[in-house]
């Protein structure tokens, strides 16, 4: 009796402690994200205002804003979803649909491997193939940048979305005497479809937070711009150089645009939840 | 450790009516010493049958005998099973459908198979039923699509069930 009543004790208190320890670390972890929201909020609210959003930079003193920057950043997540979006997805769709053994493997693997790639070299990389055989730096140059960050973050979820379709889909519409081709894109990339949808624009977001990659390539700009052949700016490239500067001004002009882009991404990653919960 | 008894399919055959023109008439599927292998596990052991034309027969036997993996010799939709091997003759109209060069997806075309378990695609209802005419280009006109698909509902017993929302997934 007295032994059992010790082990029952021993349990609740070692129960308690665990408790109270994930409690902790629960509240760490929230409380420093809580803590960066909040820090960046009450620093940027200050000089955010309507102009600030949409004029060009202007000399030091003079005030200016941000809007090239979001303009660029609009012109190079398009033109890196453009280039980014269909080969992710058709990767996967090989990964999961059409290749099988060696081939496949290596591409997986090869595909692993560049989500593991720092997004500075991917920049080098680009520097490299685009900007030095063209001699200037350029949006398109910034677009392939982003986009190849995007392509093994969207080939492999969709890959993994493509897979949560039941067999049974698949062989249906094999054994009507469907061709392959007309299976995969008639009846199993529809039945991922919003999966797959969650898997582009979560890598969208996530290279709208890129700055190292486009310092070797979008370069930025001080004005507005389209051109795809000339430097484009971007929110982070915009709040990089303002937040090494020496000035008072733009370093608040530095913390309002992070307060932009962190809404920016914020708003995006609430449209994946709105597209996910669709589901079921 | 018990060994435990693997259940095979047997063939017997047991004809009500067999009329002579039948035993005449040339097998329209005929199985040659079949055997299926998922991996290193033979499903299947030297199946050799034959069906007539017009014949109607059933497959009995217990839980994991073997059954379906036969029934998926004849469209050869083993193939899309990775890891499976198949040695043996099939012959339907006297093609060997294991040859090289058979075209897979013209044979599944003629060889239909109903699944244990409905499957809808994520379509449309009407797109549903239609799919299987649309995939062979059957119909010559959306209007001749749409009475096949009618009456296929209508035979199905569905249509009054369903002609509200032809439109409408047929998931939900």
């Amino acid at each position: 009796m007295m032994a059992v009543a010790r082990v029952d004790q021993m349990r609740k208190s070692i129960s308690a402690v665990m408790t109270t320890g994930t409690a902790v670390c629960t509240f760490a972890a929230v409380g420093i994200l809580l803590v960066i929201l909040s820090h960046i909020a009450l620093k940027g609210v200050g000089s955010l205002n309507f102009r600030f959003l949409v004029d060009a930079p202007k000399p030091v003193g003079e005030g200016g804003g941000i809007g090239n920057a979001v303009l660029g950043s609009v012109v190079l997540l398009g033109l890196s979803s453009a280039i980014g979006l269909p080969l992710g997805i058709a990767v996967g769709i090989y990964l999961s649909e059409v290749g099988h053994g060696r081939l496949a493997g290596g591409v997986r693997f090869i595909v692993d491997t560049l989500t593991g790639i720092p997004s500075i070299v991917t920049g080098v990389f680009v520097y490299a193939i685009v900007v030095l055989p063209t001699k200037h730096f350029s949006a398109f140059a910034g677009g392939v940048a982003l986009a190849l960050i995007m392509v093994p973050i969207v080939s492999r979820t969709t890959e993994e979305m493509l897979k949560l379709v039941p067999h049974s889909l698949r062989e249906g519409a094999l054994a009507l005497g469907a061709p392959q081709w007309r299976v995969v894109l008639g009846v199993v990339v529809p039945a991922a479809a919003s999966g797959i949808a969650t898997g582009a624009i979560l890598a969208v977001a996530r290279v709208s937070g890129e700055t190292a990659p486009l310092l070797f390539t979008a370069f930025g700009s001080r004005f507005f711009s389209t051109d795809l052949n000339q430097p484009i700016a971007s929110l982070t490239v915009q709040i990089y150089n303002y937040a090494i500067s020496p000035y008072d001004e733009w370093h608040a002009q530095a913390w309002a645009a992070t307060l932009v882009l962190m809404t920016l991404i914020l708003g995006i990653n609430i449209v994946v939840r709105i597209l996910t919960r669709r589901r079921f | 450790m018990a060994q435990t008894a693997i259940p095979r399919i047997e063939v017997r055959e047991r004809r009500a009516n067999e009329g002579a023109d039948q035993k005449s008439a040339p097998p329209k599927v005929s199985v040659h010493d079949l055997n299926f292998f998922y991996g290193k596990n033979q499903a299947l052991h030297n199946i050799s049958l034959n069906i007539a034309e017009r014949m109607v027969m059933a497959f009995i036997g217990p839980s994991g005998c073997g059954k379906s993996t036969f029934l998926r010799t004849l469209n050869r939709m083993n193939d899309v099973i990775p890891a499976t091997r198949v040695d043996g003759k099939v012959l339907i109209d006297n093609n060997d459908i294991y040859a090289p060069g058979t075209d897979v997806v013209e044979l599944r075309r003629r060889v239909g198979m109903v699944f244990q378990k409905s499957n809808p695609f994520p379509k449309s209802i009407f797109d549903n039923v239609a799919y299987g005419l649309r995939i062979n280009r059957i119909t010559k006109s959306s209007s001749e699509l749409s009475d096949r698909v009618q009456q296929a509902l209508e035979d199905a017993a569905l249509w009054t069930e369903v002609k509200d929302r032809l439109k409408t997934s047929a998931l939900s």
